[in-house]
């Protein structure tokens, strides 16, 4: 399953995909907004994407997480749009028969969509002020 | 597919910072087509050479995937340009 929502993330629905009566290991990692890195607080975090590709993006990366880890099931669910400290912003769940596919398969997943999703943040820190977050390149 | 040369307008989707800068989510290019990608962000430079390191960092993405330099583009393509991604 993959998807983005505007939507606060359900993350039982995202363990029910992927349960597997076959499956003896579920892994499910939630990435939350951090109200504060160091000193600096964070108000909100707003995501915006290239939605299309990353729909396209995300289904490529469940289907190359799924062959090279030999696991079984997938669900991805980003938020876009305005999230508050402590919301959910990126859930995966996999599932596999045993616990290290599906351990590493999670930390690849997360990994990858940091990497090559097209999907941004707008982070608005405690004085209100806004910064579009971009890795590898000074931030605007 | 027809590579004659001739003047055309590329319509280039624009995000996050990068649509901030431009305060546009979209900037018509108009170009002789095919071009190249790598043309394609030099144009795209010289409209705000103040950007120019926020743009060089970009990626192209033509018709969903991401497009090598030497890639060639017309105006039929659907082109974005992908600064650094941040999901997550």
């Amino acid at each position: 399953m993959i998807r983005l929502t505007t939507s606060i993330i359900n993350s039982a629905e995202l363990v029910r995909f992927v349960s597997d009566p076959n499956h003896g290991a579920f892994v499910l990692f939630l990435g939350t907004i951090r109200k504060f890195t160091l000193e600096k607080e964070t108000k909100s975090v707003e995501y915006e994407a290239y939605e299309p590709m990353a729909v396209s993006v995300l289904e490529q990366i469940e289907a190359q997480a799924v062959s090279q880890f030999k696991i079984g099931k997938v669900s991805i669910v980003h938020r876009l749009g305005k999230c508050l400290p402590e919301e959910v912003a990126v859930a995966v769940a996999v599932s596999s028969s045993h616990r290290r596919n599906a351990f590493d398969a999670c930390s690849w997943i997360m990994d990858e969509i940091k990497r090559v999703v097209p999907i941004w943040k707008l982070e608005t820190d405690g004085d209100d002020v806004s910064t579009w977050i971009h890795p590898q390149s000074n931030s605007i | 597919m027809n590579l004659e040369n001739s003047v055309a307008h590329i319509e280039v989707l624009l995000f996050a910072g990068l649509k901030a800068q431009f305060q546009s989510s979209r900037l018509i290019i108009s170009t002789m087509t095919p071009i190249a990608v790598n043309d394609l962000i030099e144009l795209i430079i010289s409209l705000r050479p103040d950007l120019s390191d926020h743009i060089s960092a970009s990626l192209v993405a033509c018709n969903g995937q991401i497009a090598e330099t030497s890639k060639m583009i017309t105006e039929k393509d659907e082109v974005a340009l992908l600064p650094p991604m941040s999901g997550g």
